[in-house]
């Protein structure tokens, strides 16, 4: 177990911290406010050196709800090979084309906590029609980028290597329908340019255990129908086979192998043998018609596959791990080492969604044992109605608190139900008076079933009494429920409800249930979820309507929202300053606040980029490349515990020893995973509670999980917290690796090494 | 590779999709807002009456092709019978299996080419689920049965026999005036 005494290095969030404050109105440290005397360690992690003078605990500019910093982008431009310092997003080339600053459609935290982000949908800015007609021909491959902060949150950028991720440089084989006849190539323009055959966008990310990031799949544009020249066609939106790894020591892509399907919206989970698990995925966006798989024809990706990071190998499982799941799904390591689809998902194909889409509703895990799915039941049933639940419900059946839509689709629910059908109500749902409900009123009262366009966020798991980990909880808040409309995913009107499922395992038993939580105080789709150090959850950005079912006319939501997980409810904090609407991100960062970015909407009316700004609409008029930082509560006080020294790398079961300055106030200690993330998905999105067994001093006792299904190999930040009349307060982290030691390729170096040897072997490259 | 009825009538109705209309919609992709050709009306399945078994319950799982999910948690085994009267579903203490030889089994949508039981391969039986529950896409709440009611039988071991019955209804399609 390596150690490390948390010095400058990681001192430099708290001082940019501190900076930060300082420029927002003043560091409090002349305010003479005394409410806390306690002279804690300085905000830099030295304990040798206090702090000359004590600083109030709460300084002068504290706000409860959080304040957001002033957005910040990348300041240049590469026009005609000249970079070009602007302020704005765009600038036209000699030949008049728009070159633009990519925005954050994906984000991952780096080991080294800097940011690598990918951009989304290049190319639409040079939409002169219609998206449909011209994205197969002007999109290109989507570029990358590397966020760091310096002193006073001053960023810097740096341009990874390649650029754009660097697949299929010689062209995609595209799988065109005439592809093999004579027709092949005259009907299409899959071969016309090789600048978008491997987009980044629309692929999965996924955190790999020795701190490197693979994307998985993504697009191949063209168009199909079209022909070579015209810019007039059908544009066709191909899920390619693609997986790249970025190293972020060398800020480089690499190549590894390909997967046995091309997946466009797949979705990765890490397993516990630190294997990667894909699902889902489509490989034709537009027209999902495969002559050679007929069953196929009209629907996802059923067929999942299995990535050997030691290999660089991916292996389709046996068709018992088949599965007809939205894209995008929305799945989940359990305790169990079983993977779980939480009903959640995107759905685009065909006309909107799948031949089988009703199978998404059902709630499901994959052994990986056994290699088979078992449904586990209908999404938000069986509901368990405390008091919360049932002042929810309550509200949600009030008629006259639903929109014009919502009000409609009730009425006409509720009025084909004169006959009081039961179905099996009295079975799915717990509850002190149900008599009064069915089933379909139940479902569409808690939006169950498949829900769209929202996070499903894991929230910390606990130890129980014997500290083991069995049981999950899932909050899913808002998005689009299916409403049992056939437009898609189901609806166009967002929710603000709010539920948590539980899962409690026991071996490979399962148990599920749903609750009702406080709801949001607005409706929202397409909020990205953060889970915070202080155990709590904040959604970001959103819209008010969904934009995808019509682009541009979705209102920004701009207010975040924090859940308490004591009293299960929602309250709104700081506004950003930015609309973020679809592709928005947002990342928990190594010093408890949060990196906000993103919004790459789809064209106006998949026309081109009009902004309707002025009718109080979001501005659809381009991406947007600019960042936010969100500083919570927590994170404006000057009294936040420090972790002192913590070790480097941990194994389960670890019984290890931290330094903390304040061990007596800190009950809590979180070791939250680093977050990647694309599409509001992060498949391995977790945060752990460990024990405190002992204290001896500023020495807490902590212990790791002892399975490697609660706590899978990979990067993690560790924080420690106290509790406050304001709130759970916690520390800067302390950065964790937990290994994997039964993985024969564990060490960054050794897995790199034999992935690109193996990748040699098989391709037979000489370098 | 054999193709089902089912999912030839899919195939050619997205090749037709596709040829037939050029995909003059702008919004074909994405949400289906103003897709050409599309029916006035969705074909809604519901259910009308429970089985009267203790332990069962079913919910219909709504999209455009109706499925189902029932789930079993009663003290003996429950079969599900197909379309022909046949045992399709058999829900147990170990999980629900499904017979391959089921004139239903290529609808069902764990049913995947070369899936077998490997516990006893002779037999047509296979597991599909390790729980109590099991939801699929059932050919009578399909397009093809049209408007009307449906019943899907089930019987236990002990010789109780029920069925789950609904109706299928004709919606009409959401406007998109709301947009």
């Amino acid at each position: 177990m390596n150690r490390t005494k948390i010095g400058f290095y990681r001192g430099v969030p708290i001082l940019l911290g501190a900076a930060y404050l300082s420029a927002c109105g003043g560091d409090g440290a002349e305010s003479g406010n005394t409410a806390d005397t306690r002279t804690e360690a300085p905000a830099v992690a030295d304990a040798a050196q206090p702090s000359p003078r004590p600083l109030p605990a709460i300084p002068e500019n504290y706000s409860p709800i959080g304040v957001f910093s002033a957005p910040f982008a990348e300041p240049t431009i590469v026009v005609d090979g000249e970079v070009v310092e602007t302020d704005e997003k765009c600038i036209t080339t000699e030949d008049g084309l728009q070159e633009c600053k990519p925005a954050a459609g994906t984000m991952a935290l780096l080991p080294d906590d800097r940011l690598l982000y990918l951009n989304a949908l290049e190319g639409t800015e040079n939409v002169e029609l219609s998206i449909v007609a011209e994205f197969g021909e002007v999109s290109v491959n989507d570029q990358t980028r590397v966020l760091s902060l310096g002193n006073d949150d001053r960023p810097d950028w740096l341009k990874p290597s390649p650029l754009r991720g660097g697949a299929n440089p010689d062209g995609n084989d595209s799988e065109t329908l005439l592809g093999g006849t004579p027709l092949d190539g005259l009907l299409d323009t899959a071969d016309n340019t090789n600048r978008n055959d491997g987009a980044l966008f629309c692929s999965d990310v996924i955190g790999l255990a020795d701190g490197s990031v693979m994307a998985v799949g993504g697009t191949d544009y063209y168009s199909e129908p079209g022909i070579d020249g015209l810019p007039l066609g059908v544009a066709e939106l191909e899920g390619i086979k693609n997986s790249r790894i970025f190293d972020p020591t060398t800020n480089t892509w690499r190549q590894t192998g390909d997967m046995n399907f091309g997946r466009w919206y797949p979705s990765m989970v890490t397993l516990p043998d630190s294997k990667i698990f894909v699902a889902s995925g489509v490989t034709k966006l537009l027209k999902p018609v495969y002559p050679e798989e007929p069953i196929n024809s009209g629907r996802n990706v059923v067929q999942t596959e299995t990535f050997n990071p030691c290999t660089g190998v991916w292996t389709q499982n046996p068709s018992t791990a088949d599965r007809s799941l939205p894209l995008y799904p929305r799945l989940h390591l359990l305790p169990n080492g079983h993977v779980l689809y939480n009903a959640g998902g995107q759905a685009f194909n065909p006309f909107g969604q799948g031949y089988d889409q009703a199978l998404w509703n059902i709630v499901a895990t994959f052994d990986p044992a056994s290699q088979r799915w078992n449904d586990i039941g209908y999404a938000g049933l069986p509901l368990r109605l405390d008091e919360v639940g049932l002042g929810q419900l309550a509200s949600t059946l009030n008629l006259t608190n639903l929109t014009e839509e919502q009000l409609r689709l009730f009425t006409e629910d509720l009025l084909s139900s004169t006959d009081g059908l039961i179905s099996s109500v009295t079975d799915l749902l717990t509850s002190p008076d149900d008599s009064l409900l069915t089933t379909d009123t139940l479902i569409k009262a808690i939006g169950g079933g498949m829900r769209g366009s929202t996070s499903s966020t894991m929230l910390p798991l606990k130890p129980d009494e014997n500290g083991e980990y069995n049981n999950v909880e899932l909050l899913t808040a808002g998005g689009v429920p299916s409403y049992a409309l056939l437009t898609s995913p189901g609806g166009y009107l967002p929710t603000d409800q709010s539920r948590i499922d539980r899962i409690e395992t026991n071996g490979d038993q399962i148990g599920y249930e749903s609750r009702l939580t406080g709801a949001l105080n607005q409706p929202r789709w397409y909020g990205t979820n953060v889970v915070m150090p202080d155990g709590s959850v904040m959604v970001f950005s959103g819209g008010t309507r969904d934009g995808v079912v019509l682009p541009g006319l979705e209102g920004a939501i701009m207010t975040a929202e924090r859940f308490d997980p004591d009293t299960e409810t929602w309250t709104e904090m700081a506004s950003g300053h930015r609309p973020r609407t679809y592709h928005n991100t947002a990342v928990l960062m190594a010093d408890g606040r949060v990196m906000i970015g993103g919004h790459a909407p789809i064209n106006t009316a998949y026309l081109s980029h009009i902004s309707l700004e002025d009718f109080g609409l979001a501005p659809n008029d381009g991406r947007d490349p600019s960042f936010e930082i969100y500083t919570p509560p927590y994170a404006m006080r000057n009294d936040r515990p420090t972790i002192l020294s913590a070790p480097e790398q941990l194994s389960v079961g670890d019984s290890f020893t931290i330094q903390v300055d304040q061990a007596l106030d800190i009950d809590k200690v979180l070791l939250i995973r680093r977050t990647v993330m694309t599409h509001l998905i992060d498949g391995d999105q977790r945060a752990i509670e460990l024990p405190v067994k002992a204290r001896n001093g500023r020495n807490l006792q902590l212990e790791m999980p002892g399975k490697q299904s609660v706590v899978p190999a990979g990067q993690y930040m560790l924080f420690v917290s106290k509790s406050t009349p304001e709130g759970r307060v916690p520390s800067v982290s302390a950065p964790i690796a937990v290994v994997n030691e039964a993985f024969q390729c564990q060490g960054d170096a050794t897995m790199a090494q034999l992935d690109q040897d193996m990748l040699e072997l098989l391709t037979g490259a000489s370098g | 590779m054999q193709m089902t009825k089912k999912a030839r009538t899919l195939a050619e109705a997205a090749v037709f999709a596709l040829l037939g209309t050029a995909l003059p919609s702008t919004l074909l992709a994405h949400g289906a807002v103003e897709v050409d050709n599309a029916p006035e009306h969705i074909l809604q399945a519901s259910i009308s009456q429970p089985a009267a078994i203790p332990g069962l319950s079913a919910v219909i799982l709504d999209a455009p092709q109706p499925g189902i999910l029932v789930s079993y948690r009663g003290s003996s085994v429950l079969t599900v019978e197909d379309t022909e009267g046949e045992g399709l579903l058999r829900f147990g203490p170990e999980g629900v299996m499904a017979n391959r030889s089921s004139a239903d089994w290529p609808g069902l949508s764990e049913a995947r080419p070369g899936m077998v039981n490997s516990h006893n391969k002779d037999s047509s039986w296979v597991k599909v689920s390790a729980t109590p529950s099991f939801g699929w896409l059932d050919p009578r709440l399909g397009v093809e049965n049209g408007e009307g009611l449906w019943r899907i039988p089930v019987i236990t071991d002990s010789g109780a026999q029920s069925e789950i019955r609904g109706r299928l209804t004709r919606n009409p399609l959401p406007k998109d005036d709301h947009h």
